[in-house]
């Protein structure tokens, strides 16, 4: 299971959980419609055990990292998002022996209050929809159910790497990457890179055709690193962030120029940009895309340097 | 995971995290500790969570508490809507009588989310952003698909097929708008002020394809739960005949 900003080292600290979620809901769904669990528990099997492998980071010992395709290797990070996903993940291979959830007709006890929250007269009516048979939904749903794990499969096929499936062979070729993925062109970097395997990395994001590289040196993309320096860079209010240059260029055309210091406070290479298309696709990779500003700017503003997580330290 | 949390310490701001982590992961983290009690039967940190949950359910008891609000997304409230779902589901113990019910949490967040439907622009979605700030412009997978995988298991709970109507409606806008392909590639954000939701932003990322993923699922479940209703009745209904 892997996300696309990993190889890259440009997961933001939203992204870092997004694993923990896809594995929360694979397990539910194999209790929501029992025919996906032949094919989701093997998934999740193989992914919780490359995920707990790779649960030894300092200083602990035990300290998840996201790159789950690292042969056991962990890869620097820490954080809260790391720790969620292995711990969903490795939760769904005991999805066998829990409990489905309930309704209100086999035992649950919640109580109902259909008009709950605020201003819910104001709800506008639904749309009127010509209701289907029973059957014809039933039938819907099923099919929807199977065809979107089957592109799952797929999508969780191209982006696995040599440990969960043994055999390095995976992304060992050109155009073996994982076309699914639209944001991932390898295809022109003539040599390619299994995702992380060389921490000398010289990757390529990007979308469609367009492709934005990434030079860098072997580093720690680690929002939590220990390295004091980052730390203090990243909360000071240094004109890290767009908004700090107070010209006025909030909005987008700040992202482009911003993007440089934004990897380099997380330590991360720097983003060579061609045009403004990239950076049109740069600032919409943010979790969803690009709030960035709004986001950052309350964190720098709210949490000092003391402020941050005690985990490391 | 737990030892970033602090929320319990003097002085310290239950439910949430410290930075860098926004609000919306301190919601998801409670549905993670919420699966994590259910799967392994360990309550240790069940008082955490009841009250991490309850602390931030605002006034208005709909997880959109004033302070949450600089960067209160549609996702961000639906990912504490999720837990509270679950805590429903799985039986999580039932708050106080003077609090709101784990139910009427998720109720909460779907009402206020149905009013969000916006078909001003890109014939229906909801926006990213629950306020005008930067994202506001966006409507994203993962906003609908939360409102989506919400609403379905809200109808399974209650049995109330206003809730599925709205989740196949959901279904539909994501599928008729592109964000989710002929093959099932589940895509990340359109834009809606000014391009009208023309163009999609194609990128792939786990948890929309696993919001989708759930949501389905609930509703073949609970589509055939109900099928199965009215045949058993339907069935009684002949037999009945037949004897008489």
């Amino acid at each position: 299971m892997k996300d696309i900003c990993e190889q890259n080292n440009a997961c933001n600290v939203d992204q870092h959980s997004f694993k923990a979620y896809l594995s929360r809901w694979m397990a539910a769904t194999t209790q929501m419609a029992p025919f996906t669990y032949d094919i989701i528990a093997p998934l999740l099997l193989s992914s919780a055990k490359a995920a707990v492998a790779q649960c030894t980071g300092a200083p602990t010992g035990n300290v998840c990292g996201l790159k789950w395709y690292l042969n056991g290797t962990w890869d620097g990070t820490a954080g809260v998002g790391q720790q969620m996903a292995a711990l969903e993940v490795v939760l769904g291979t005991m999805v066998g022996h829990a409990t489905p959830a309930v309704t209100n007709t086999t035992g649950g006890n919640s109580a109902s209050n259909p008009t709950a929250g605020y201003n819910s007269s104001n709800i506008p009516p639904g749309a009127v929809v010509t209701p289907a048979t029973k059957a014809d939904r039933a039938g819907a749903w099923l099919l929807t159910v199977l065809f979107s794990l089957a592109t799952l499969y797929t999508w969780y096929f191209m982006n696995t790497s040599s440990f969960e499936w043994s055999k390095p062979t995976i992304g060992g070729s050109t155009g073996k990457h994982g076309r699914t993925i639209s944001t991932m062109d390898m295809g022109s970097s003539g040599s390619t890179v299994v995702a992380g395997a060389l921490e000398k990395d010289r990757g390529i994001v990007g979308n469609g055709k367009e492709a934005v590289l990434v030079n860098g040196e072997k580093r720690h993309s680690n929002v939590l690193t220990k390295n004091q320096p980052e730390r203090a860079s990243v909360f000071s209010s240094t004109g890290i962030f767009p908004s700090d240059a107070g010209n006025g260029h909030r909005k987008s055309a700040s992202y482009g120029s911003g993007n440089a210091q934004r990897n380099s406070i997380r330590s991360l290479p720097p983003v060579v940009e061609r045009d403004g298309r990239e950076r049109h696709t740069e600032r919409r990779r943010r979790r969803s895309t690009g709030v960035h500003s709004a986001r950052e700017r309350r964190v720098e503003s709210r949490f000092k340097e003391e402020d941050m997580p005690s985990r490391l330290d | 995971m737990m030892s970033y949390y602090v929320g319990n310490q003097y002085g310290q701001t239950p439910g949430i995290l410290p930075g860098p982590y926004y609000w919306w992961e301190a919601g998801a983290m409670w549905g993670a500790m919420i699966d994590y009690w259910h799967y392994t039967n360990d309550t240790t940190y069940n008082d955490l969570t009841m009250q991490g949950l309850q602390w931030q359910v605002g006034p208005h008891n709909d997880f959109m508490p004033p302070n949450a609000s600089a960067s209160l997304g549609n996702d961000d409230q639906a990912f504490w809507g999720m837990a509270a779902m679950a805590a429903a589901e799985y039986k999580f113990p039932n708050p106080l009588q003077t609090q709101p019910s784990w139910l009427s949490l998720a109720q909460a967040v779907f009402n206020e989310q149905t009013g969000r439907w916006d078909t001003q622009f890109c014939n229906g979605g909801i926006r990213w952003q629950i306020y005008q700030i930067t994202g506001y412009d966006l409507k994203n997978t993962i906003s609908n698909g939360c409102f989506f995988n919400l609403a379905s298991r809200l109808a399974r709970y209650t049995s109330d097929d206003l809730y599925a109507q709205w989740a196949e409606k959901a279904w539909n806008w994501l599928w008729d708008i592109g964000l989710i392909d002929k093959n099932y590639n589940v895509y990340d954000n359109t834009e809606a002020d000014r391009l009208n939701c023309t163009t999609i932003d194609h990128a792939q990322w786990s948890y929309n394809a696993g919001t989708m993923l759930m949501g389905a699922s609930t509703m073949w479940n609970y589509v055939r739960a109900t099928l199965s209703i009215q045949l058993s009745s339907s069935k009684s209904v002949f037999s009945n005949t037949k004897s008489n």
